[in-house]
């Protein structure tokens, strides 16, 4: 069908029948559907939309806890009469803890510690493994910054702690 | 006779979806600083679930005084310890979040902790980053 319009076309063009530039036109209406086809670069457009709606879900979903976490602490109870804490006292096991002097050196257990963190954190993770209820109780010196503390409290959880208590000594390290 | 397929022009969806792509990531990070202020938390490894509905309790130096804000009031010490109290007096199983400044004295941190207890908090948290 479209060969033999075409072939009409040049017969009537070189008769000078009718316009050439008539006849060009129309080509050229004919071919340019075919030269710009939208089908095709939609479909390549796909796998692109899908990927950036899947991106906006996971940062939707994700994002609000990438950038803030928290530990939960525990603090002793204080309203608490001093025969009930010495019950609790009794049936609490100390198995982990761990005090931060003001000059950064780590006692656990009342046992300095060298400042190997590595050698630290192994004393930590087998005390832990011993301890059934895995409680950490962490003190510190007042003067210590907070974030030193918080590496601590980081420390004791990576190695196995699953509740950490924050201890307010006063007058220093006991024993 | 070719056909033509009618087919939808999805390059504006298409520009849409990167647009608000880009939009979130610009956006979130501001957005998840919930505090009064942008308070420098300290770096750990351990990540807990976040409590949503948290009071946040800011606290950050500002030369030799402090900021502190409680949720978004920000006030002195001694007032924002009030509008602690307050706060913990209405709904005392609400997680206290403590977003202090790594630069912070321990002993600051201690005593909010104790302030907050001794007001009859039930859960306490302290805010921290991802190492």
């Amino acid at each position: 069908m479209e060969m033999v319009g075409s072939s009409i076309i040049r017969v009537l063009s070189e008769r000078k029948l009718i316009d050439t530039s008539v006849s060009q036109k129309i080509r050229k209406k004919r071919e340019a559907p075919e030269k710009a086809n939208p089908s095709e670069a939609s479909e390549a457009l796909t796998p692109g939309i899908n990927m950036a709606l899947l991106l906006i879900c996971f940062f939707m979903l994700f994002v609000p806890n990438m950038y803030q976490s928290n530990f939960t602490v525990s603090t002793p109870a204080l309203s608490k009469s001093k025969q009930k804490q010495k019950e609790k006292k009794e049936k609490t096991e100390l198995k982990l803890n761990i005090y931060m002097a003001a000059d950064g050196s780590v006692f656990i257990n009342n046992q300095l510690m060298p400042p190997d963190i590595e050698v630290q954190n192994e004393l930590m993770r087998q005390l832990l493994l011993r301890s059934l209820k895995r409680l950490c109780i962490i003190s510190a010196d007042e003067t210590l910054f907070h974030w030193q503390v918080v590496d601590l409290m980081d420390r004791a959880t990576v190695c196995g702690a699953e509740k950490v208590l924050l201890l307010k000594r006063r007058g220093g390290r006991k024993g | 006779m070719k056909s033509h397929k009618a087919t939808m022009n999805v390059s504006p969806l298409c520009d849409v979806c990167f647009t608000v792509l880009v939009t979130l990531m610009v956006t979130v990070p501001i957005m998840a600083i919930s505090g009064k202020f942008k308070v420098d938390l300290p770096a750990a490894h351990t990540k807990e679930m976040r409590d949503e509905g948290a009071l946040n309790v800011s606290i950050k130096p500002e030369g030799d005084s402090l900021l502190v804000a409680i949720g978004d009031k920000d006030a002195p010490f001694e007032e924002a310890l009030e509008i602690l109290a307050e706060e913990i007096k209405n709904d005392p199983g609400r997680m206290i979040l403590i977003r202090a400044d790594k630069f912070i004295l321990h002993g600051m941190v201690l005593d909010l902790l104790r302030f907050a207890k001794l007001k009859g908090a039930e859960r306490i948290a302290i805010a921290t980053v991802g190492k």
